[in-house]
């Protein structure tokens, strides 16, 4: 498509309108399709006049489905815009969400409390349910931010981006080595219940987590959208930025900590998710041609959304009964995008030449 | 050698130092001064500080010692912002931002005067178009930087700093990587920028040639860490380049301003003939380090340009003629051929002859 159509604002508006269509109408899919199919009129009067004519039916909707959906939305959603932020930051098309090792951490956090706690107390959290649940989350948390607050604390003494990304990815590693010791000298029960946290899922969330965790995504993927103008021009290097008159040590570290926070919740509250927060922001930036983050972050979270919520009907894909764990979905629609990507980039480098 | 439109600069450097902290100092003592409507050069062998300096004036580097003062104030002393609106800078940094376009790029030129989110207003905006139109890239507004030739894209990156709308433009070799009608395009828009718009402009540049044609003022970074300031012509008659160029093959002809490269040679080969072949022969020659001249041949190797219906070079030992070729190319290796081979004489006539000088 020509590059003047994919840069003019009539073109967006149509992008925008259609993106949000498909939105709701995926919100509606989600709600409706699955191992027991709800008719759409039936999902609508049950969310609009507060009841449905089947009560197995509301049930389903209201304790399955609506907080699978709006944890799905809100995962896509913080993903994307945490992925954006770090291809910006690093100026590097394969950075992604997890690209800081904070993905790693939260899992170094889930392993020591499933497989290690196991180990030592000879309790294993994984057969105790719901207080598991919050507690694992809280682990996740508490690895995530963990090493997010050492990434901040070394990057003002490294100079570069490239050696904050370099830590990021050492930190990852010495994260996921320790993990694999404790699989090692773990019960197999344990290591199963960390592999299952692992694939990733968005069914762990009951409905009033499901609106926390909404809640938080929404706040920060706000707070990342104020970041739009430093991002633009951090965006043509460090020097420039300093130049345009941006504290580049700051903007970066705010771009870091939001990202971080995002990928931090949303691990925490549905296990590490790949290829959401690598693809959409390719996605968009493959249909609509900008550099300005004002537009790149709107249109980011509008595609997690969809994407996300897409993945997740796929995962359980209708008229089967069992479902798919989510990673599985995720990295097979986003490769392709991403391998698109740089096929594209190769054929406009080499054409130019 | 200050003139009097110097007497109120934009930018001035006393006593200043450069360099990464006191182990490595890289020059000291600068003294010189920048004013608006003219373009100044910054020249200087590789290693002298030329991109330290510049980083240093564009505060993206601490100082040393010494003080900068940029539009009456001393730049430690201001905030990033305040700087922002006096000086604008273009970097050898390859700009490579993802999916920009050119009018994008030129856009965020005015973000040290947008709001929080980076909106344009429409004085903004005009000022986009504007800078664009100066810049003579207003054509490709809506394309991607990554189509842009380099010439083009160098000019876009000017166009952000018009945008930006400073006294001061600094510029780190602009016209590297650029092919010669380009780097004089470059050169011409950015004098252009200068006298129309009141501007001062620094570039640092190898372009010697083009500098001491289109510059204002050159200031020339020696080896020692000395920077002389001034206009191309009274640096030329001072010994600036001379210095410059000390222990090196390269010589200025201060009456054409034209370089000349200097050759070790090796050989002096008699020659008969002249005129534009033995100009160029003369060339080809020297690369191989063998000296071309007049002197009348005597013995040994001697060449002879012979224009008849076409021109030949012959190759003569003592008196008798060895080789006759068309091709320059030829005759240089086949006298270079002769000149190393010990035995030349045995080839000759076969009899080996006492050499007698």
């Amino acid at each position: 498509m020509d590059i003047e159509v994919r840069n003019s604002t009539a073109y967006w508006r149509v992008i925008l309108v259609i993106s949000i269509v498909l939105a709701i109408l995926l919100i509606g899919l989600n709600l409706a399709l699955g191992s027991v199919y709800i008719p759409l009129d039936e999902v609508v009067s049950t969310f609009i006049k507060g009841r449905s004519s089947n009560i197995v039916w509301e049930n389903i909707l209201i304790r399955t489905r609506l907080p699978q959906t709006i944890t799905a939305a809100s995962a896509g959603m913080g993903l994307g815009i945490a992925g954006l932020m770090m291809q910006t930051l690093f100026r590097n098309p394969l950075a992604g969400p997890s690209v800081l090792g904070i993905s790693s951490g939260a899992s170094l956090g889930v392993a020591i409390v499933v497989m290690a706690s196991g180990q030592l107390f000879g309790v294993s959290l994984s057969s105790i349910g719901i207080l598991g649940d919050a507690t694992i989350i809280a682990a996740s948390l508490a690895g995530a931010l963990a090493v997010l607050l050492l990434i901040l604390s070394l990057s003002k003494r490294i100079g570069g981006t490239l050696g904050v990304l370099i830590l990021g990815v050492m930190v990852g590693y010495m994260a996921s080595s320790i993990v694999g010791i404790l699989k090692y000298y773990s019960k197999e029960a344990d290591v199963h219940s960390y592999v299952i946290w692992g694939l990733g899922s968005f069914s762990r969330l009951a409905l009033t987590k499901a609106y926390l965790f909404a809640g938080i995504t929404i706040i920060f993927s706000f707070l990342s959208f104020l970041l739009a103008k430093q991002l633009n021009i951090i965006s043509l290097g460090e020097r420039y930025a300093a130049n345009l008159g941006v504290k580049v040590g700051r903007a970066r570290m705010l771009i870091i900590l939001f990202s971080g926070i995002l990928t931090a919740i949303v691990t925490a509250f549905c296990g590490p998710i790949v290829f959401i927060g690598l693809a959409v922001p390719h996605f968009v930036k493959l249909l609509i041609r900008t550099s300005n983050h004002i537009y790149l972050v709107a249109f980011t979270a509008v595609f997690g959304v969809v994407i996300s919520l897409f993945c997740n009907l796929l995962a359980r894909l209708p008229g089967l009964e069992v479902t798919l764990p989510i990673n599985s979905v995720t990295a097979f629609i986003g490769a392709p995008v991403v391998i698109s990507v740089i096929m594209r980039k190769r054929k406009a480098t080499t054409d130019g030449e | 050698m200050e003139s009097n439109h110097d007497s109120n600069p934009i930018v001035s450097l006393s006593n200043v130092s450069i360099g990464y902290g006191s182990s490595k100092r890289v020059a000291s003592n600068l003294n010189a001064t920048l004013s608006r409507g003219s373009l100044t050069c910054l020249l200087g062998a590789n290693g002298t500080g030329k991109s330290t300096l510049i980083r240093t004036i564009c505060a993206l580097q601490p100082m040393l010692e010494g003080s900068i003062v940029l539009d009456g104030v001393e730049v430690s002393h201001l905030t990033a912002q305040q700087l922002s609106k006096r000086l604008s800078i273009v970097l050898t940094d390859r700009l490579d931002v993802a999916n920009a376009t050119v009018e994008e790029l030129v856009s965020y030129g005015r973000s040290p005067y947008t709001g929080f989110l980076g909106r344009l207003s429409d004085h903004d905006k005009k000022m986009v178009d504007y800078s664009l139109k100066c810049c003579q890239i207003g054509h490709k507004r809506k394309e991607l930087l990554a189509n842009l030739s380099d010439g083009e894209r160098q000019k876009a990156v000017i166009a952000k700093a018009m945008a930006q709308d400073t006294p001061l433009i600094v510029l780190d070799e602009p016209t590297a990587f650029l092919d010669l009608p380009t780097r004089v395009e470059i050169m011409q828009l950015l004098r252009e920028l200068a006298t129309s718009f009141n501007k001062a402009i620094l570039m640092s540049t190898h372009d010697m040639e083009l500098a001491l044609q289109m510059s204002d003022k050159l200031w020339i970074m020696q080896k020692g860490g000395e920077l002389q300031a001034g206009s191309p012509e009274d640096l030329q008659l001072s010994g600036a380049f001379e210095q410059l160029f000390h222990q090196t093959n390269v010589k200025l002809d201060i009456r054409t301003g034209l370089f000349k490269v200097s050759y070790n040679f090796n050989h002096t080969l008699p020659t008969v003939g002249h005129g534009f072949h033995f100009v160029l022969l003369r060339r080809a020659f020297a690369r191989k380090g063998i000296k071309l001249d007049h002197s009348q041949p005597t013995e040994g190797i001697w060449l002879k340009i012979e224009n008849l219906d076409r021109t030949r070079y012959l190759i003569y030992f003592d008196d008798t003629l060895i080789s006759a070729h068309q091709q320059v190319d030829e005759a240089v290796t086949m006298v270079d051929y002769y000149l190393k081979s010990p035995s030349l004489k045995h080839l000759i006539d076969g009899s080996p002859k006492q050499k007698t000088t």
